[in-house]
């Protein structure tokens, strides 16, 4: 089977380690390059998180590093915050230490110009997989429109058809840049939305997360590291296990069967008082919009969790 | 001999900005580096047309390297009631042998920065769409700019809006990006400041005689017509337009003014933030004038030396005079 081109943008992240654990051992995903950006942690650190995981799992697609910070917002202080207890003061669970400094360094380009070179270069259209604030993906946008058909689709985590986690109706990533997630949500290019409505019916509970050591070296520092992640969901949200957002879109790309998507209009409010952020969903398909987006509205948890230790044992 | 200054002129010209890139091209202290259209008063197919024609009419013949075709976000309207269909009047002119850059506006103007270690100037007289992707995708270039102006904003007032003035209304979210970029030495020739610096009707028959004697006055005699043609279709009172005919104030030519010479104007320095999302006040420059809410990003020019204006502006235009 030939293999999906994909460029997958990153702020790595506990669950954006699970998706590339997944799509490192998948035949379905040819991994062109990583950029990065801040998001669970400054992209500094998502950036080195990232590398430290590719010599973990032996991918060496180039990695290049991204925006600092939203198109209108100040630099996250990532001392303090939700960010921090989410996903450690490194990004990885307070377990980064436990695997090596990376040797592999970043790439010479921005993650937008890398971005832009893997579309030109490529004779087909790829996937451009985003786990994160949308910042890279929208300025990419703006700076090479010319390369816009050269994007099969955008598959993204973000999003909340109903509900939201950083605000009672705003998910993170889309919240973190409000502007970027527009310009992305604007764009004529295919996109395929994977809400909070979806990712959050996809938790490793506790006994498949300590059943991840049996499978090896990787499995044991992935077990260690989303420790704190299923603790925070249980503390937080009441949910026996740890989410594993950004699984669900990279899941997807490797077995379609494991979502179900629809298709609707989507719109970002960047005005209201308490909805500024919100995915706004017109789920009865009645207001007469462009149905601009496929959303990701059920996922299937046994399968996704199943692909996680399939991966691992290969 | 006093060193040319670098300088890149981001622009979507436009009758004003053709009066803009005569005055700094004139002044002869520019070594201009390129010309980077941008939507704006009309259509991009037109702005990027009329830049390659004023580069060459004028003698400029830098690079031309295209900007963005539409606002980041916002929806559009625009100006082609007061810049005509083609954005120069009613002027035509042929583009016969020239040709644009291959390189983009943001990626030219990189480019450009990092050439010239810190020293290079950049005037942006259109909305601002170019210089925020510029930003976004090289943010360290505020750090190489020596001295950023622009047309744009209304610490009072607006012109297309109550509040919200054309360049900064046509692209809010790009103008709060470069806002809050970090530029150093940057002036906001607004339009409070840009109605200081205007031609009365002897001023104006002024340029047109100086005009006529340049390389330059077909386009002039055009500009000066299409003025008088225009203002008949304005949905203005009566005595609104006859002050507009009687105090012509080309706004971009106010910022070539500033970016010739700084001293020719007053600021002061302020907070200034875009409001990206009211209803009634979307596109407004909203001057911190007490200092609420953050220290002084920005000079707001509040008045030009109208009388050194208009000698510039004549100055500038008789360095086109023909041999004799």
């Amino acid at each position: 089977m030939a293999k999906i081109p994909v460029i997958m943008d990153l702020d790595t992240g506990l669950d954006d380690a699970m998706a590339l654990l997944l799509a490192s051992r998948s035949d379905a995903i040819d991994i062109k390059a990583i950029t990065t950006v801040f998001g669970n942690q400054s992209v500094d650190k998502t950036c080195e998180n990232t590398l430290k995981l590719c010599e973990l799992l032996g991918i060496d697609a180039p990695v290049a590093k991204g925006a600092r910070k939203g198109f209108l917002t100040k630099e996250i202080d990532y001392s303090t915050g939700l960010e921090m207890m989410v996903h450690g003061a490194d990004g990885l669970g307070n377990k980064g230490d436990l695997l090596p400094a990376p040797v592999k360094k970043p790439d010479d380009l921005t993650a937008v110009d890398l971005m832009a070179k893997v579309l030109k270069e490529s004779d087909e259209k790829v996937v451009i997989l985003a786990t994160a604030p949308l910042t890279n993906i929208a300025t990419f946008i703006l700076a090479y429109p010319e390369l816009r058909e050269k994007v099969r689709c955008i598959a993204f985590m973000g999003g909340a058809m109903y509900g939201g986690n950083i605000k009672p109706t705003v998910e993170a990533n889309i919240g973190h840049d409000i502007e970027a997630a527009t310009v992305v949500i604007n764009s004529d290019i295919p996109k395929v939305m994977f809400p909070l409505d979806a990712t959050m019916k996809v938790f490793m509970t506790k006994e498949e997360r300590l059943a991840m050591k049996d499978t090896g070296k990787i499995g044991t520092f992935l077990a260690e590291a989303i420790q704190c992640y299923e603790e925070i969901y249980d503390r937080l949200a009441g949910i026996p296990g740890a989410v594993l957002h950004d699984s669900i879109p990279t899941a997807w790309l490797i077995d379609e069967s494991v979502v179900k998507l629809e298709d609707y209009n989507v719109q970002i409010e960047l005005n209201g008082e308490l909805t500024r952020g919100c995915t706004v969903t017109d789920t009865a398909r009645r207001f007469g919009g462009e149905l601009n987006c496929k959303v990701a509205v059920d996922a299937d948890r046994e399968k996704i969790i199943k692909m996680h230790f399939d991966a691992l044992n290969k | 001999m006093l060193e040319k200054r670098p300088l890149i002129i981001d622009c979507d010209p436009g009758v004003d900005d053709a009066q803009c890139i005569m005055m700094v091209k004139g002044s002869g202290l520019f070594d201009i580096r390129g010309i980077t259209p941008v939507h704006g008063n009309v259509p991009l197919e037109k702005t990027k047309a009329n830049a390659l024609f004023l580069n060459h009419y004028y003698g400029i013949d830098a690079p031309v390297a295209v900007g963005a075709e539409e606002a980041m976000i916002a929806r559009l309207e625009r100006a082609e009631m007061a810049h005509g269909k083609s954005g120069l009047g009613s002027f035509e002119y042929s583009l016969d042998g020239l040709e644009y850059s291959d390189m983009k506006a943001w990626d030219f103007i990189w480019e450009e920065a990092q050439k010239w270690k810190g020293e290079l100037e950049l005037l942006a007289i259109g909305p601002l769409t170019n210089i925020a992707i510029l930003v976004l995708k090289h943010p360290e270039v505020v750090d190489l700019v020596k001295r950023f102006v622009i047309m744009g904003g209304g610490a009072t007032r607006g012109n297309h809006t109550q509040l919200g003035e054309f360049n900064i209304w046509q692209d809010p979210h790009a103008a709060e990006i470069v806002f809050k970029a970090g530029f150093k030495d940057f002036y906001m020739v607004d339009l409070d400041a840009c109605a200081t610096a205007y031609l009365t009707l002897s001023d104006q028959d002024e340029v047109l005689e100086h005009a006529k004697k340049t390389s330059i006055g077909a386009l002039f005699e055009n500009f000066a017509e299409f003025r008088k043609e225009m203002m008949k279709y304005r949905k203005m009172p009566a005595e609104l337009i006859k002050y507009f005919l009687e105090h012509y104030s080309p706004p971009d030519a106010a910022a070539a003014a500033v970016i010739i010479d700084p001293s020719i104007c007053e600021y002061v320095d302020k907070y200034v933030t875009v409001d990206c999302n009211g209803v009634l006040t979307a596109g407004q420059t909203v001057v911190d004038w007490f200092g609420f809410t953050g220290s002084p990003n920005m000079h707001v020019v509040r008045r030009l030396d109208r009388e050194r204006y208009v000698k510039l502006y004549l100055d500038c235009l008789d360095s086109y005079r023909e041999v004799q």
